[in-house]
């Protein structure tokens, strides 16, 4: 299958979702699988020539942030393209995947009902599922080898795009184990050192000591 | 009541009408309170680019030194965060969107748990309301409705408001709206 990829990072071409693509449509036997190459969002002044590169394509995949509880805004103003432009997508499959920097997948499970509503009834496609990963912040900071269970995972969603099927109904149970956090990992995230690591660890990174709650307008 | 108002409106004159009602009610309001508006689709205000500035290197300072400088100040003042939208592709509008993600300075990168899940603590002690009004001229699908109050209902996790408003604004229940915020 021809297949257009939308990177909807606003972080463009150094986001996690732009680490993710090569795990899912470079998975293994996934060679009847013909990218396209890939269309970053975050240049709104190519949405227009991206509508173009769409016409050819047979299907689509969106890779995404959960970003203020939806799709980034760059994300929703080609929506609003597509919307206008429905007949090029009209009938063609259509996979999401979206990540959150929160570890639960209760944080995305309304986003992916729109997902499915946007595709099937606005759009006219044949929406084929959306893929949840939470706790994806933590992209930036491990080597891929510390996310070969993942790269599993979404090797099922490469097939399922070579294949024209439906992401299968478990791949976000097998991703994410639970809609919520155990007690215990509530437990966890009260414990300051632990859930303020990796922001502390950004700070550092910038060479002077910086008090991250500061409030400038008040 | 300090109130900052999200104009929301795409720009296109599809949405002429919409803005005729959100132009009625912003009346209203003016008359009872301080109003700082916000037409996003005519400012000079860019789509956050996810550099998380805000949160590690100039802590609650956005790097896009634009009209959304302004509307951060805003916020600290504010009682009031009012977002109006139509809906457009199923959901709020991209313009409304882009004010939202403006928002992101006013978190605290750090996490609690609140109600059981992951939030992002807030950065100022400033309570405020929080509201959305659908600007509905009967091209409101149900489905679509259900979705993003749902989604508002996700929001007000995030933001924790004193009190978290959704209406749907009609062209015979304007008066209702005024009145319930009024009574804030």
């Amino acid at each position: 299958m021809k297949l257009t990829v939308f990177n909807g990072s606003p972080r463009g071409k150094s986001s996690n979702s732009t680490r993710m693509i090569p795990w899912i449509i470079s998975s293994e036997g996934n060679n009847e699988t013909a990218m396209e190459e890939i269309c970053y969002l975050n240049k709104l002044s190519a949405h227009e020539n991206y509508l173009k590169k769409a016409q050819s394509a047979e299907g689509f995949l969106f890779v995404f942030p959960l970003y203020v509880d939806s799709m980034p805004g760059i994300t929703k103003s080609f929506f609003e393209l597509m919307e206008k432009h429905k007949v090029i997508f009209s009938g063609k499959p259509v996979y999401f995947i979206i990540h959150s920097g929160f570890p639960e997948m209760i944080q995305s499970k309304t986003l992916s009902r729109y997902l499915g509503y946007f595709s099937s009834k606005v759009m006219a496609m044949d929406y084929k599922g959306t893929v949840i990963i939470g706790g994806s912040e933590s992209l930036q900071m491990a080597p891929d080898g510390a996310y070969r269970k993942l790269q599993s995972h979404l090797k099922i969603v490469g097939n399922s795009i070579k294949n024209r099927e439906m992401i299968p109904d478990n791949t976000n149970l097998l991703i994410n184990k639970r809609d919520r956090l155990t007690a215990f990992q509530q437990f966890i995230f009260t414990i300051n050192p632990l859930k303020n690591f990796y922001w502390n660890y950004r700070a550092k990174q910038q060479g002077i000591k910086i008090d991250l709650t500061d409030q400038p307008y008040a | 009541m300090n109130i900052t108002l999200v104009d929301g409106v795409n720009k296109d004159s599809k949405w002429d009408k919409h803005r005729q009602s959100l132009s009625i009610l912003k009346e209203g309001l003016n008359r009872d309170h301080h109003v700082d508006y916000f037409p996003i689709a005519q400012m000079n205000m860019t789509h956050c680019q996810g550099c998380w500035d805000c949160w590690t290197k100039t802590p609650g300072i956005c790097r896009l030194k634009d009209d959304g400088v302004d509307y951060l100040k805003s916020l600290i003042r504010s009682d009031l965060l009012l977002f109006v939208s139509p809906v457009s592709a199923g959901f709020l509008t991209s313009e409304t969107k882009k004010a939202l993600d403006r928002f992101i300075p006013e978190a605290l990168p750090y996490i609690e748990i609140h109600k059981g899940e992951c939030h992002h603590k807030k950065r100022y002690s400033h309570t405020r309301s929080v509201g959305f009004v659908l600007l509905d001229q009967n091209d409101i699908d149900s489905e679509a409705r259900e979705i993003i109050f749902d989604t508002i209902d996700r929001i007000g996790l995030n933001m924790q408001p004193e009190s978290l408003l959704k209406f749907n604004l009609t062209s015979d229940n304007i008066e209702e709206i005024r009145n319930e915020i009024n009574s804030l």
